[in-house]
């Protein structure tokens, strides 16, 4: 008896443990991107309703380059519009309410990769939180 | 000289390259609004409360036109000497004017031609996006950086104003530039892709040089450069593009007509 409730406890443990990482508020990126082609960030789960999703960027490589991000569902449909960026600071993506109301729960990534006016490869490194 | 000046400006004007161009800028912004709008429940009432027009039109543009700007500023009227050339026409206008004057034409037509079409080719999208998106002081959109972008602050419209003008003058030297070359590449497909490839090789090559300032896609897309460097580098390219043709057409061709 002693033995399974230890199992028990041990196996809620790893659960609270697990749901508290994919539950993050946010997640950091640091990619070099391609000159063309994208890359994307871990999944997050979005918790409220709010439709902003926002990139914090707190560093883009060679001056006057341009970065766009977007958000993504986990099978790679865009969520929301694209921004564009080419300088430090919090960057807002706007989703439909209807969808940010659907998507409460669930994971998303954002997608970012350089503007088609940037011909060169770049780091960026940032976070993004979903809300 | 005014004669010929107004009819060269009408031959560019109806030409079948300018109506080209023309489409192709208008369907490179839709392409760019498409892929703008193309998420999961876009609706425009919705849409309205973030983004204005005006918001929409500083997005799209620097979407797939900043790309092939270059190439549509060139396709109207920088080949033209070339085909007066090879059509034998030339030595037919040297009759009536005189190559300073002649070139003085063909650099103010060509400048003015190419300008117009991302003017007009602007301002029907713009049209479009206003019926559909109207003006709002007070939308969410807070992505303009860069040159000018306090003016975008304190008043929109004015910055509207701005993108029109700074886009007629990057026609204007991107299509000067391709005139210039015209001589010397002796080949109207060429004359063409010739300051798009300097286009590209400023934003590749002078790049990773560390040559930031002289990325010519910040002619188009503002970001980066200050008003004055912004103004001295349009200065030097279209002077570059003005004395390349110049020195073609007084020097490269002489035995040709």
């Amino acid at each position: 008896m002693k033995k399974i409730s230890k199992m028990v406890s041990i196996l809620a443990f790893g659960v609270i443990l697990a749901s508290n990482a994919a539950y993050a508020a946010s997640t950091d990126y640091n990619f070099q991107l391609p000159s063309t082609g994208s890359k994307y960030t871990n999944d997050v789960y979005k918790q409220t309703v709010s439709k902003v999703t926002t990139n914090d960027a707190t560093y883009i490589g060679w001056e006057g380059s341009e970065i766009d991000c977007w958000t993504c569902s986990t099978d790679n449909k865009v969520l929301s519009a694209k921004s564009t960026y080419s300088d430090t600071g919090t960057v807002s993506m706007y989703m439909a309410q209807s969808l940010a109301n659907d998507y409460i729960g669930n994971p998303v990534n954002m997608k970012i990769k350089t503007s088609t006016s940037t011909m060169h490869a770049c780091n960026v490194r940032g976070s993004f939180d979903p809300s | 000289m005014s004669s010929y000046f107004k009819s060269e400006l009408k031959r560019a004007t109806i030409s079948k390259n300018t109506l080209i161009a023309l489409i192709l800028t208008i369907a490179l912004y839709f392409i760019g609004y498409y892929e703008f709008t193309g998420f999961i429940g876009f609706n425009v009432k919705e849409f309205k409360e973030i983004y204005d027009s005006i918001d929409i039109f500083i997005v799209i543009r620097k979407s797939y036109l900043s790309l092939l700007i270059p190439l549509i500023a060139s396709m109207v009227f920088s080949d033209s000497y070339l085909l007066d050339l090879e059509t034998g026409y030339l030595n037919f206008i040297y009759l009536r004017l005189s190559r300073k004057r002649y070139m003085l034409i063909k650099i103010l037509v060509n400048a003015i031609i190419s300008g117009l079409v991302i003017v007009v080719s602007s301002i029907i999208v713009f049209i479009i996006l206003y019926l559909i998106f109207g003006i709002n002081e007070n939308s969410l959109f807070n992505e303009v950086t860069g040159t000018f972008s306090l003016i975008y602050k304190k008043n929109k419209s004015i910055y509207f104003l701005i993108l029109i003008i700074t886009s007629f003058i990057f026609n204007v030297i991107f299509a000067t530039l391709s005139l210039g070359l015209s001589p010397y590449l002796k080949n109207r497909y060429l004359t063409v892709i010739a300051s798009f490839a300097y286009y590209v090789i400023s934003a590749t090559i002078f790049v990773s040089l560390k040559l930031f300032q002289l990325n010519a896609t910040l002619l188009f897309t503002l970001n980066y450069l200050s008003s004055g460097m912004l103004i001295i580098y349009q200065i030097l390219l279209f002077l570059v593009g003005v004395i390349l043709f110049y020195f073609g057409v007084l020097y490269k061709n002489e035995k040709n007509v």
